[in-house]
């Protein structure tokens, strides 16, 4: 079992979360943050001093000289995960749309669970989308891994296309990844990604 | 010791204090010289210091409680922000939830709350929501879900405000896509 398998196991054993096929809608992000003790924070024009400031006015930081060098770092951010010793929070940019901001929360929630040893401090020179495709790091690939797996189960995939060739004898992937999408709450490409790499649905 | 030889340390080591309180290092260093030839006066001026020392810390103590006092007082929307020492315990959130009490605040929600803010007991801190709900609900009895989720999130920012006092931060960062990178 690769590392994001077992991390997304993992995880819903720790949340007692068995994903259902039969059951419809997204999976429970907010329940898995809660239940592994990860903050989460949505808060507009996203940089590290816009975090930092967040740090110091809610008292997760005590003194400013800890984040001193993030509060002079404005670069408009999509993501960021925040670790103390055992203690983290991720945070999402809220001008962006409800399913990407799912996907950054859960991209940031991998690296919380996975890359405590590793995490360091870096900031991704180029943007990564949400189907994968632009990333250069093996973290970033693993949280985007992660991600993926945790908001689009393999079980419930598999089991709407089935349905749906069982309703119209044939399973086109882009109105697979349609359906899926508007349910799961994702965004489109990142479904048509999904599909693609676990080869469900009919090209 | 004779009388005299008593009365001579007293009278040395009241210099000696005053030397300290005015911070007269020379003064201080000069009665340190005599310990040599004076029996018993080390011990005595070790004494003193350690008189000094805690005197003056009870005053720290004392100041930082008046500040504290004046502050919450006279600006009533104002917080002292402490760290909390050792494991995080239910009166450390009680009293955190207390001076920052979330919107639509039930009486029920307050009157608990009050119960938690005299518990000394410390907050295991591998429970996940769902156990941490059930432990809370063994010792105070049935707790609302969302005075919970509150519960938990000040537990967890107390906890990184701790470790934020010895720890190092690791952050992974992604940069927001710009406009043109948004339309291709």
């Amino acid at each position: 079992m690769s590392r994001v398998a077992e991390a997304v196991v993992k995880l819903h054993h720790d949340s007692d979360y068995t994903c259902d096929p039969a059951m419809r809608g997204p999976v429970p992000l907010q329940k898995f943050f809660r239940e592994v003790r990860v903050q989460h924070f949505s808060l507009g024009s996203l940089s590290q001093a816009t975090i930092a400031q967040h740090l110091l006015t809610s008292g997760a930081v005590f003194r400013q000289d800890t984040v001193t060098d993030m509060l002079e770092d404005a670069t408009p951010l999509a993501g960021l995960c925040f670790r103390l010793g055992t203690t983290a929070i991720c945070y999402v940019r809220e001008e962006d749309i409800l399913p990407r901001r799912r996907f950054t929360a859960a991209h940031e929630l991998g690296h919380a669970l996975m890359h405590q040893l590793d995490m360091g401090r870096f900031l991704l020179d180029e943007a990564v989308d949400d189907d994968g495709r632009d990333t250069h790091q093996e973290i970033e690939k693993e949280a985007n891994d992660f991600a993926a797996a945790l908001l689009m189960p393999e079980i419930v995939l598999r089991r709407r296309a089935e349905e749906l060739r069982t309703e119209h004898g044939t399973c086109p992937r882009q109105a697979l990844s349609y359906r899926l999408a508007s349910e799961l709450l994702v965004s489109n490409e990142a479904m048509r990604y999904r599909l693609k790499n676990l080869g469900v649905g009919d090209e | 010791m004779k009388p005299q030889d008593r009365l001579k340390i007293d009278l040395i080591a009241e210099d000696y204090r005053n030397a300290v309180l005015l911070g007269n290092l020379k003064l201080q260093e000069r009665y340190y010289t005599l310990t040599q030839t004076v029996p018993g006066l080390l011990d005595r001026l070790i004494d003193v210091d350690a008189e000094v020392y805690s005197d003056h810390e009870a005053e720290s103590a004392d100041d930082i409680r008046q500040i504290a006092n004046a502050a919450t007082s006279h600006l009533i929307s104002g917080q002292v922000m402490t760290v909390p020492r050792g494991p995080i315990r239910v009166k450390d959130v009680a009293d955190e939830l207390f001076r920052t009490p979330p919107g639509q605040w039930t009486t029920e929600q307050q009157l608990l709350n009050e119960r938690l803010r005299k518990s000394e007991e410390a907050i295991p801190v591998e429970l996940g929501f769902t156990r941490l709900m059930a432990w809370l609900a063994t010792r105070f009895g049935e707790v609302p879900e969302r005075y919970a989720e509150r519960f938990q999130e000040v537990s967890l920012t107390l906890q990184m405000r701790q470790n934020s006092m010895d720890e190092q931060y690791a952050l992974a960062a992604r940069r927001a896509k710009n406009k043109s990178e948004e339309t291709k």
